[in-house]
């Protein structure tokens, strides 16, 4: 990060940090690991942050001088500078099953991009994808890395109801809906995991600062996985990366 | 034990919603009309977070098993108590065996219901409040029940306090951060526009109808809070309230500070109102 964040106050009792607004895997890596300092060297101040690809939020504890706080976060995050390497981080294998029936928009990708459904899905699956952030619906996550020949633009009019475990494609992100909801992403396979379980302590299972793999299976695989996780017997697969 | 009878609109239950899960996606909740719900709690000298009810225009039908101390408080219309009339903001004892009934409000939107030492619910990630699909269901339905603390005796000398039930058409705000982002003529618009609110309104976010062309834009996916104002490109405003999703696209023009959410929530479809720029 070489460039010291914009800072201003939130609303009441909070404060956003804003970095350059583009698109770019660095800076969004970094932000992420800006937030963890945040949240540990002035955790005596904070509720709660929560982050997109270019800021923070941070929320304050009550009473906590806003300005104050202010002038301190420009003091600490003025010239951040982080190792990324020196991060341990972890790969969730997602099973994906790439057909009609779960993918109703995979055909007409196919057709425009003139590729093979075969390509796409390997395109798609051949891919660590960096967890940049959470947002949107609960446990959502935002993901870099598509790969460009496969980017397609958000559809005009939205579906009513996208179900849960559904893999979309919006314009150069592709993501996982984590529940039922209206959306306007094109909808290419379905994981038959569940990423998002209120019925959990830990309701969200995915975490920012991890990586994603999307693994092709069949629906033989789908409905025999889709069976475990019902019956609670399934965990999903993580590997650490090297 | 209270059960409801009926639900009437939308009755469901809040505290002041959950914290510390925004990075993971999930929104506050709470209550609206903040204000409404701590002076029901002020007024029953409970924990300021204690869980109340919260309707929407129209509130619910309860019987009563156990003899309890309520208060009414926000939007409120005629509420009877086995047919006898009762006030808002307060305190009421309610007899066991007995029946209330909330009409129709005035004025407002949301209404509150307070309970002596709160409604006793199963906390899901540290918030009693109602949100789907982390709560089984959205709101409460008929025929549910639910418990409280325990109703122990209070001084019956409690007066009531004196509220206004002021309309207010100004709605005060800061610049949020994108403001600038915006033409001198659409700035112009936002701050001076008497705006409609739209009937699709709910606990997630405020439409406001207006005639005017105003001009927003896109962000990076970026964090919004309930409070921020967006515009979207096509000139459509949205209000982000207690429900809000905890990141968004649009540009975030305005941003409302706490007591300007709890009044904005107060404000019916159909019912105009105006920003007033407060300096940040």
């Amino acid at each position: 990060m070489s460039s010291a964040p914009k800072i201003y106050p939130f609303g009441t009792s909070a404060i956003l940090l804003s970095w350059e607004h583009n698109i770019d895997e660095n800076t969004s890596w970094c932000v992420r690991l800006a937030n963890d300092f945040i949240k540990n060297e002035f955790a005596d101040y904070i509720t709660e942050t929560n982050y997109g690809f270019n800021e923070i939020a941070v929320y304050l504890k009550e009473k906590v001088n806003v300005q104050r706080l202010m002038e301190q976060l420009a003091v600490k995050t003025e010239r951040l500078t982080f190792d990324k390497k020196s991060f341990p981080t972890q790969i969730y294998d997602i099973p994906v099953c790439y057909n009609e029936n779960f993918g109703p928009d995979l055909k007409r990708l196919c057709e425009q991009k003139e590729i093979t459904r075969e390509k796409f899905r390997e395109l798609h699956s051949d891919v660590l994808y960096p967890i940049f952030f959470l947002g949107f619906l609960p446990g959502f996550p935002y993901l870099g890395g598509l790969n460009p020949k496969i980017a397609f633009p958000r559809k005009k009019t939205p579906s009513k109801k996208v179900p849960a475990g559904a893999v979309g494609i919006a314009g150069k992100q592709t993501g996982i809906y984590t529940i039922d909801s209206p959306g306007g992403w094109n909808i290419i396979g379905r994981t038959p995991l569940k990423l998002f379980d209120a019925k959990k302590k830990n309701p969200v299972v995915l975490r920012a600062g991890n990586y994603i793999r999307f693994r092709p299976i069949e629906l033989e695989e789908y409905h025999s996985i889709e069976k475990r996780v019902k019956n609670g017997n399934y965990s999903i697969e993580k590997k650490t990366k090297k | 034990m209270i059960k409801v009878i009926s639900t009437g609109l939308h009755t469901s239950i809040q505290d002041f919603g959950r914290f510390g899960f925004r990075d993971q996606g999930i929104p506050v909740s709470g209550a609206m009309d903040h204000q409404s719900m701590e002076m029901a709690n002020h007024i029953l000298e409970n924990d300021p977070n204690a869980p109340v009810l919260e309707y929407v225009l129209k509130g619910p039908e309860l019987f009563f098993d156990q003899n309890t101390y309520i208060v009414l408080t926000g939007a409120v219309g005629e509420c009877t108590l086995d047919g006898n009339k009762i006030g808002p903001y307060k305190r009421v004892f309610v007899r066991k065996n007995s029946v209330l009934k909330i009409g129709h409000a005035r004025k407002g939107m949301y209404g509150y219901i307070g309970f002596r030492n709160g409604i006793k619910m199963k906390k899901i990630l540290n918030s009693a409040s109602h949100y789907s699909p982390l709560t089984p269901d959205f709101a409460l339905k008929n025929g549910d029940t639910f418990k409280t603390g325990k109703q122990d005796k209070l001084p019956s000398t409690f007066t009531k306090i004196g509220y206004a039930e002021k309309e207010e058409k100004k709605i005060p705000a800061f610049k949020g951060p994108e403001f600038y982002f915006l033409s001198e003529s659409s700035r112009e618009k936002i701050l001076h526009t008497e705006f409609i609110v739209d009937k699709s309104s709910n606990r997630m976010s405020l439409q406001l109808n207006h005639g005017e062309s105003i001009e927003g834009g896109e962000i990076v996916t970026s964090p919004v809070r309930p409070g921020t104002v967006q515009v979207s490109p096509s000139g459509k405003i949205m209000v982000l309230m207690r429900d809000a999703q905890t990141t968004g696209g649009y540009s975030r023009v305005l941003k409302l500070p706490d007591e300007s959410i709890n009044k904005i929530a107060q404000k019916r479809p159909g019912q105009k109102l105006q920003f007033d720029l407060l300096n940040n």
